[in-house]
């Protein structure tokens, strides 16, 4: 998929159209909220990091910026063009409202929201955003922003079969690099190809140590800290973030302690900031997350780069089987292995239930919520599907809800 | 960094000098102790017959008759034509090409034999994996071509399969050439037919340049030693070829591999695979040297030991989940992937 003007002779007309106002939405109380709770004091630096970006509402860097969405774009081909990689899903009340007027109607609020940022001016000194063709509405975002930035499509396909599509993807990404080269004036070859990947492993490294830290004391780092680390890790240089999680985990480590509350493994949309509403009831309603299973996290850190071959065309090869091959996106054919996962990992870790997170209107999260209750109902794996929006309406439902399954759990532990 | 490949890489090479300058190393040791009894027979041409110390410098067998330091065959490409003999005797394929020839008797060949698969049981193609000079030779290729940044050709699994019939193929000929010289009516072919197969093997070749001995490239005295020596080229870059477009291609029809492969399954290393832990990443498909894809494919519990597999281990070492591959020994876990947080490779 090469570069495409979308909707270019309509530009003008569309502008026009919709608004131009810059929209501000104040999430600072919010933060403070959380980082009043923190009790680390090193992730000072990442909700000063998320303050500055808030307050600035837009990038002001010295490199070139590339948004993108999903991990199946290679953050390290980015990376390795010596350019800014920077994360753009986005859960945003303020924003998904705005957002409305572009995308209105019964479509996700990721995606309105998204559309409300772009809209609203926020993304000004984004140089090219890079969207993937994963699920419908973000295919059709690319038409709907292109307006407004310049937009690269990527679209490697929606069958995770290493062995009948790894060269599909090879080829994918390869077009992906040599459109960023030849657009950035920037001759990367396989040494910045590599060292790129040295970052994301050791990112890797720190966020295994983080996420082994955290399945068995969850409280060593409370899980508003923990989303607050993978939000900051959206925009911030990867080095200087290592650098801060490597400090915020070595002063974890003496947080350890047991705890007693049912350690709950969550599933399903990634938890963004500023909508922490389900960590916000499932604190409140006295369950440990001690892991998840989310692309934004686990998903885009759990597994390292493997360079077998390093040859330049090796590399672009391992980036696509650990972006797309080994992906948890509900948007691929991959639900045997999300089953495997979820009930790998309560084994594993011993967690005592399963929350299915959903946010409403995303088909492919919700589609698969019943196979997956029936799978884990099978071998007694307590599981509760959730699925809500970005208002706060319903947080008392939820509370109750999440309470009952407390208790369901705990009695289950007896 | 991978410590399973380095530490393999590291015991290829060691393996390399001992078995390739065995002969240097352990000659005179092997001189003083040569009046001992050894449990094997000495396995001598019969009176009469083509031996491979009759060949004369200009032909092609040349350089030969070299005595090894162990008069053994270990189940890799171990040439006859290393230098000064190496340390063990040949390869599996020449002892067996020129006992046809001699018609040696069975009780004779039994002790060789019976050492001969024992140590494929125990363990299996990882004399490929971790010996095998030839392989090591080859690997280099591979490491070249990697360091020039030249893109690893993939071949289909059915092109793998037609190797192995090849080499099977090529196999059966030789050892069929080997029997019929042996007899009495069809001795006098033995000068220009015998072993077959090292007068087309790369070893013969590369191995006498370890010892800085030009091998004998070229014999075009009459048909068939002409026919034999474009042959040989052929195979040695059919060989290159492999190696250095592709990863272990040439291992899939090189003859003795294939013998070995028979006890891959069932041998004493075990790999293993339990299925719920494994993302279908194809990490593992994606880094075997051999294009092998069972460990990527099985989705229940148990062993993946495959034919074609050098038990190389190499995917073991890339399976990014904990505890999903593992390599066992007559049951006892040697070594599973570890939720290794300081993997950075
Ligand atoms: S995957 Fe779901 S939540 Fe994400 S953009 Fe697509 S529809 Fe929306
Ligand atoms: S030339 Fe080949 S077949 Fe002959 S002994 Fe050497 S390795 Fe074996
Ligand atoms: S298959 Fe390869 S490694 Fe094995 S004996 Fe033959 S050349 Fe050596
Ligand atoms: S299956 Fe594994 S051990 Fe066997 S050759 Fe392939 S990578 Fe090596
Ligand atoms: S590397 Fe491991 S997790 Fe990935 S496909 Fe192979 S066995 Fe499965």
């Amino acid at each position: 998929m090469t570069q495409k003007k979308f909707l270019d002779n309509f530009r003008d007309e569309i502008q026009k159209g919709f608004v131009s106002d810059r929209i501000s939405p104040n999430n600072i109380a919010e933060l403070q909220k959380y980082k009043r709770k923190s009790e680390i004091p090193s992730m000072e630096n990442f909700y000063e990091a998320i303050e500055n970006f808030e307050n600035k509402k837009t990038f002001e860097l010295e490199k070139p910026s590339v948004g993108y969405f999903c991990n199946i774009v290679p953050e390290e081909i980015i990376l390795a063009c010596d350019l800014h990689p920077v994360r753009l899903c986005c859960e945003d009340q303020v924003c998904a409202q705005a957002g409305e007027e572009i995308a209105p109607g019964d479509i996700c609020c990721v995606i309105k929201s998204i559309c409300g940022k772009f809209y609203g001016r926020l993304y000004e000194n984004l140089n090219l955003v890079i969207i993937p063709g994963t699920c419908d509405p973000k295919t059709k975002l690319a038409e709907l922003i292109s307006p407004l930035k310049e937009i690269y499509f990527l679209d490697p396909g929606r069958d995770s079969d290493y062995l009948e599509n790894a060269a599909i993807w090879e080829s994918r990404y390869t077009e992906l690099f040599d459109f960023l080269k030849k657009r950035f004036h920037k001759n990367p070859g396989r040494t910045q190809l590599i060292s790129a990947c040295h970052k994301t492993n050791k990112r890797t490294e720190i966020f295994r140590k983080i996420y082994q830290l955290r399945t068995d004391y969850p409280d060593s780092i409370n899980v508003f800290d923990y989303y607050i680390m993978i939000y900051a890790s959206f925009f911030m240089e990867i080095e200087l973030w290592n650098d801060f999680a490597e400090k915020v985990y070595s002063q974890a480590l003496e947080k350890k302690k047991t705890q007693n509350k049912p350690r709950i493994l969550l599933v399903g949309t990634p938890v963004i900031f500023p909508n922490f509403k389900i960590i916000d009831v499932l604190e409140q309603s006295g369950l440990a997350m001690a892991t998840d299973i989310q692309c934004t996290s686990f998903g885009r850190f759990f597994n390292p780069v493997e360079i077998d071959e390093d040859t330049e065309s090796g590399i672009i090869r391992a980036l696509a089987l650990k972006n797309i091959a080994g992906s948890i996106c509900p948007c691929l054919l991959n639900l045997e292995k999300m089953a495997n996962l979820i009930i790998d990992t309560v084994n594993q870790y011993n967690l005592d239930g399963v929350i299915y997170y959903n946010l409403r209107l995303c088909q492919v999260f919700e589609i698969q919520t019943a196979i997956l209750r029936q799978i884990l109902k099978q071998r007694n794996i307590p599981f509760i599907s959730i699925k809500t929006d970005l208002g706060k309406e319903d947080t008392g439902q939820l509370k109750t809800r999440l309470e009952a399954f407390r208790e369901m759990l705990e009695s289950h532990r007896k | 960094m991978n410590k399973i490949n380095i530490a393999r890489r590291i015991f290829q090479i060691l393996s390399l000098v001992l078995l390739v300058y065995g002969g240097y190393i352990f000659k005179e040791w092997k001189e003083s102790a040569e009046t001992e009894q050894s449990i094997f027979p000495s396995l001598k041409a019969p009176p009469g017959s083509i031996s491979t110390t009759k060949f004369e410098k200009g032909s092609i067998l040349w350089p030969s008759g070299a005595t090894p330091v162990i008069e053994n065959y270990p189940p890799s490409l171990v040439c006859r034509f290393n230098p000064k003999g190496g340390m063990f005797k040949a390869c599996i394929l020449h002892f067996f090409s020129e006992n046809l020839t001699w018609q040696t008797q069975i009780k004779y060949l039994l002790p060789y034999i019976t050492l001969f698969i024992l140590l494929c049981f125990l363990f299996g193609r990882m004399w490929c994996g971790w010996v095998c000079p030839i392989g090591t030779v080859g690997d280099f290729l591979t490491f070249l071509r990697r360091k020039m940044n030249i893109k690893v050709r993939r071949f289909p699994q059915n092109f793998r399969i037609n190797l192995s019939f090849t080499g099977y193929g090529i196999m059966a000929i030789a050892l069929t050439i080997s029997t019929i010289i042996g007899m009495p009516n069809f001795a006098r072919y033995q000068c220009y037919w015998f072993l077959p197969y090292c007068q087309i093997c790369p070893a013969r070749l590369i191995c006498p340049m370890f010892g800085l001995i030009k091998p004998n490239w070229k014999d075009f005295s009459t048909g068939i030693t002409t026919t034999f020596t474009i042959l040989a080229w052929l195979v040695l870059g059919l060989f290159v070829a492999a190696f250095y477009f592709g990863r272990r291609v040439w291992c899939h029809m090189c003859p003795v591999g294939l013998i070995n492969s028979w006890f891959n399954k069932g041998a004493g290393v075990e790999l293993h695979k339990k299925a719920i832990k494994c993302i279908k990443c194809g990490y593992c498909a994606d880094a075997c040297p051999m294009g092998l894809t069972k460990m990527y494919q099985m989705n229940n519990d148990g062993i993946y030991n495959q034919n074609a597999c050098i038990m190389c281990f190499r995917c073991v070492e890339v399976c990014p989940r904990e505890n999903c591959l593992g390599v066992k020994f007559f049951g006892k876990e040697l070594f599973r992937r570890k939720n290794d947080t300081k993997k950075v490779s």
